[in-house]
C-alpha cells in the first residue's frame, strides 16, 4: 500500500509543495529559528553519575505496568530497550537493576539547564527531556548560527548530560529531529519537508491508536503522510494530528511560553549521613558556590547577604548568615568568609542537609579595569579584608570614626559602620585629648594628686535637647605623669576625668 | 674579606652585621627630628613591628606616632587601631591631621581575636600603620606578627604594659613621662648603638 501511495501522482494535497508558503515573519521581522536540546539519557543521568557502570534501567509506569523508560549501555547491549515491559527486560538481562523514575529531579535539572540556556536566547521553553531555544534573534550577537551552535555545544560538554542538538525553523521540527538523534541544522522552511520526509512514522509523538492506524494504512515515512489528501487524514486521525503536522512544517505558527528564571537562589546539598565534620560541610558548600556564581553571572547580579541553612535530625534547622559590606560575586571571597565564620561558630548538631539561600540580589556594577592606576583593585582587596574582619569579629566590631559638629565633648563624635564623607574642618581653638573615656570618671579624693596645667575653658549649653551641661575644663597632670583632661561640673561642683592626652 | 662574601653581606637585608649593616632603606619619618636622628632608619622601620612599653597610657604615646600617621593618611594609606583602651577622640585626630576616612577601628569582643585581626590587617599592602593594644601575647605570636608586617610592608605597633627582656619585634621602645613631654628609650633596633634615650617635647 505504501508503494502505491508513493507511486501515485501528487494529488490535491494541501501539503503539496507546489503552493509554497511564505515564511511567517515573527515579531522582529525575521522568520524564527529554533534550536532544540534533547537530553536522551536525562532520567538515568540525574540518578547516577556513572551511568554505564552496570546494567540498570529507569522504570516508568504505563497502564499500571512497569516499563523500561531508559536503560544504561550494558543493559542495552543485552537487548533492553526503552518501552519494553520490565518482565521482558528481566528475561533478557537477569542482573538488571531497576530504579524508579525521579521526575522532580529531572524537572529541576531541566530548569537549571534552562536557566543556563537563558544566556543564548530570551525565549527558552521547557519540553519533556528537552529545551527549545528561539535563536533567530540571537544570531547576530553570537556571530552566526555556526558560532552559536559551537558555543552551546562547548558549554554543554561541561555538563554531565548527553545531548542532541538540532536546529529547524519550527519548534516541533527541531524537537523531532533532536529526538531522532539527527543533529541537523535546517534554516530554510523549504528544506524542512525534504529533511523530515525521510523520518520513519514511529518517531511521531502520536497515541498508540493513531500509530496502529498509520501502520495499517501502510505508511512508513513522514513523506507518505503528506501525500495523502488532508480531508481524509482529518477524518481518520483527527484534527489534532493535522494541526501537529502543520506546526511541524511551519504552516501554522506556534506560540511558546518562555521559561522564567527564579528570582531567588536556593540549592541544597545532602550528606550521605549526618556529619559534624567541617571538611565535609565546607566541601558541600563549595560544591554549591559555583552554582550561585553562575546564577549571578547569567543575570548580571551581585549579592550582599547570603544564608546557609542546616537541617538536622529531629532538631530545628539552624542558619548562618553572612553579610558583605559591598556587593559581591567573588567565589573565593565568599568561600573565605564562610570558612572564617566556621572558625568561630560551632554547629549546634550534626547536619543532614544544607541549603545555600540568597534572596536579595542587586544589579552588579562591573567596573572597567583601570589601565594605569591600580588603586581600584587595592580598594576591592581592602573591602574584602573588611568583610573578613566583620565576619569574624562581628558587625559592631568593625567601625569608622565620625566627627560631629557639636560643642559638647561627648557628642562630638560617633562610631559609624562605614566611612563617612570627610567633615568640614572642626573649628576648634583649644586642644582636645586623643583619648576620651566612655563615661566621665569622678575624681573624688584623687584630685589632691593632680596638678592643673592650663587655663580654664568653659563649655556649656545643650538645654535644647535635655542634656544641658555647664563645665569648666582644665588640662592637668597626675603623679604618674599622665596628661589629663578634666572638668569641674558647675551643676554639682564635682571634678571629673574625661580624657587623656595620649 | 673575600669578595663574594662581602657582596652577600652587603646585599642581603636579612643578615645583620652590627654597625656595618646592609644598606638601610629609609623608614617612615617620625615627625620628631630628635627621634629621627637616633633611629637607624631615620624613621619608623617599615615592614616591621615596633613594641612600645609603658606602664600606663595617656602620656603621649599616640602623639609619638601622630605625625607619621597623619602623613600616611595624606598619602591615601590606611590606619587600623585594634582594641584601643579608650575612645580615639575624632576632634583631636582631625586636629592632628589624620583623615578619618582612612582610620579603621576594630573592637574585637574577644581578646584572642586581637592577634588574628592584627596579622590579617598587617598583611594588607594598603595598610600603613596598625596600632594594637593586646591583652597579653606569647612570643610566638609576636614572631607571627613580625612576619606579617614583613609581608605587608606596613608598620605594626604593639602597645604593651609589661616589660619583657626580649621580643621578636624589630624595634622596642620604652616610654616614660617627663616634665616637658615624653622620654623615649630605644631598647632595641636593627643596628643598635646601645640604649639611646631622647626627650621629646609635647605640647
Amino acid at each position: 500500500m505504501s508503494e502505491s501511495a508513493a507511486a501515485a501522482p501528487l494529488q490535491h494535497s494541501l501539503f503539496s509543495p507546489q503552493s509554497p508558503r511564505v515564511p511567517r515573519p515573527s515579531a522582529t521581522g525575521h522568520s524564527s529559528l529554533w534550536m532544540s536540546l534533547f537530553f536522551p539519557r536525562l532520567s538515568l543521568e540525574v540518578l547516577e553519575a556513572d551511568v554505564d557502570a552496570r546494567p540498570w534501567a529507569v522504570i516508568d509506569e504505563s497502564h499500571g505496568k512497569p516499563i523500561v523508560h531508559a536503560a544504561s549501555q550494558p543493559a542495552r547491549k543485552m537487548g533492553v530497550e526503552s518501552g519494553m515491559a520490565l518482565t521482558a527486560a528481566y528475561a533478557l538481562c537477569p542482573e538488571l537493576e531497576a530504579e524508579p523514575r525521579d521526575r522532580s529531579a529531572e524537572q529541576s535539572c531541566l530548569t537549571d539547564l534552562a536557566d543556563g540556556a537563558m544566556q543564548y536566547s530570551s525565549v527558552v521553553s521547557l519540553e519533556p527531556q528537552a529545551l527549545l531555544l528561539e535563536v533567530a534573534a540571537s544570531l547576530k550577537l553570537f556571530g552566526g548560527l555556526q558560532a552559536l551552535h559551537r558555543r552551546v555545544e562547548g558549554d554543554l560538554e561541561q555538563q554531565p548530560y548527553d545531548v542532541e542538538i538540532a536546529v529547524a525553523p519550527s519548534p516541533q521540527a527541531a524537537l523531532l529531529l533532536a529526538r531522532c538523534g539527527m543533529q541537523t541544522c535546517i534554516t530554510e522552511i523549504a528544506a524542512l519537508r525534504a529533511e523530515l520526509g525521510k523520518l520513519p512514522l514511529a518517531v511521531l509523538p502520536v497515541s498508540e491508536k493513531q500509530a496502529t492506524l498509520l501502520g495499517r494504512m501502510g505508511l512508513r515515512e513522514l513523506r507518505d503522510v503528506w501525500r495523502l489528501p488532508r480531508a481524509g487524514l482529518i477524518k481518520r486521525l483527527g484534527l489534532e494530528f493535522i494541526d501537529y503536522l502543520d506546526r511541524l512544517l511551519c504552516d501554522k505558527p506556534e506560540l511558546r511560553l518562555s521559561h522564567k528564571s527564579a528570582a531567588n537562589f536556593s540549592a541544597s546539598w545532602y550528606f550521605p549521613q549526618e556529619t559534624e565534620n567541617l571538611t565535609f560541610i565546607l566541601y558541600g558548600i563549595e560544591q554549591l558556590l559555583p552554582r550561585l556564581m553562575n546564577f549571578m553571572r547569567l543575570r548580571e547580579l551581585a549579592l550582599s547577604r547570603l544564608q546557609v541553612i542546616f537541617y538536622h535530625q529531629d532538631k530545628q534547622a539552624s542558619r548562618l548568615e553572612l553579610g558583605t559590606r559591598q556587593l559581591c560575586r567573588d567565589e573565593t571571597h565568599l568561600s573565605t568568609l564562610i570558612r572564617e565564620r566556621f572558625n568561630q561558630e560551632k554547629l549546634s548538631a550534626p547536619v543532614l542537609e544544607l541549603v545555600l539561600l540568597a534572596e536579595e540580589f542587586h544589579p552588579a556594577v562591573i567596573g572597567n579595569q583601570s589601565l594605569f592606576a591600580p588603586g581600584e583593585e587595592q580598594d576591592t582587596d581592602w573591602q574584602q579584608l573588611l568583610d573578613q574582619l566583620q565576619t569574624r569579629l562581628g558587625e559592631e566590631a568593625v567601625c569608622h570614626l565620625q566627627l560631629r559638629d557639636e560643642h559638647r565633648p561627648e557628642y562630638a563624635w560617633a562610631y559609624a559602620p562605614t566611612q563617612s564623607a570627610e567633615p568640614k574642618t572642626h573649628g576648634l581653638l583649644n586642644r582636645r585629648p586623643l583619648w576620651l573615656l566612655s563615661q566621665p570618671e569622678r575624681l573624688g579624693s584623687r584630685l589632691k594628686e593632680i596638678q592643673l596645667t592650663s587655663e580654664m575653658e568653659r563649655i556649656e549649653g545643650g538645654w535644647w535637647d535635655g542634656f544641658d551641661i555647664r563645665r569648666d575644663y582644665y588640662r592637668a597632670r597626675d603623679r604618674q605623669g599622665r596628661r589629663l583632661w578634666l572638668f569641674r561640673n558647675l551643676q554639682d561642683g564635682e571634678w571629673y576625668l574625661q580624657g587623656l592626652f595620649g | 674579606m673575600k669578595e663574594p662574601l662581602k657582596k652577600l653581606l652587603n646585599n642581603n637585608q636579612l643578615i645583620w652585621c652590627g654597625e656595618r649593616c646592609a644598606p638601610i632603606k629609609r623608614g617612615l619619618p617620625t615627625g620628631h627630628t630628635a627621634l629621627d636622628d637616633i633611629l637607624p632608619e631615620a624613621g619608623w622601620l617599615q615592614g616591621a613591628l615596633i613594641e612600645v612599653i609603658s606602664p600606663q597610657w595617656g602620656i603621649g604615646e599616640i602623639e609619638l606616632f601622630l605625625p607619621a600617621m597623619a602623613a600616611a593618611t595624606q598619602a591615601d594609606k590606611q590606619l587600623v587601631w585594634i582594641a584601643p583602651p579608650y575612645i580615639p577622640y575624632p576632634p583631636a585626630l582631625v586636629g592632628g591631621g589624620i583623615s578619618l576616612r582612612h582610620l579603621l577601628v576594630l573592637r574585637p569582643p574577644r581578646h584572642q581575636d586581637i592577634p588574628w585581626a592584627m596579622e590579617t590587617v598587617l598583611r594588607q599592602r594598603r595598610c600603613a600603620m596598625v596600632l594594637a593594644w593586646p591583652d597579653r601575647l606569647i612570643s610566638k605570636t609576636v614572631r607571627r606578627l613580625q612576619l606579617a608586617a614583613e609581608a605587608g610592608g606596613g608598620v605594626g605597633v604593639l602597645f604593651r604594659s609589661q616589660h619583657r627582656d626580649s621580643s621578636f619585634a624589630a624595634t622596642r621602645l620604652l616610654l616614660k613621662p617627663s616634665t616637658s613631654g615624653l622620654q623615649v628609650t630605644i631598647l632595641k633596633s636593627r643596628a643598635t648603638r646601645g640604649r639611646q634615650t631622647v626627650a621629646l617635647a609635647l605640647h
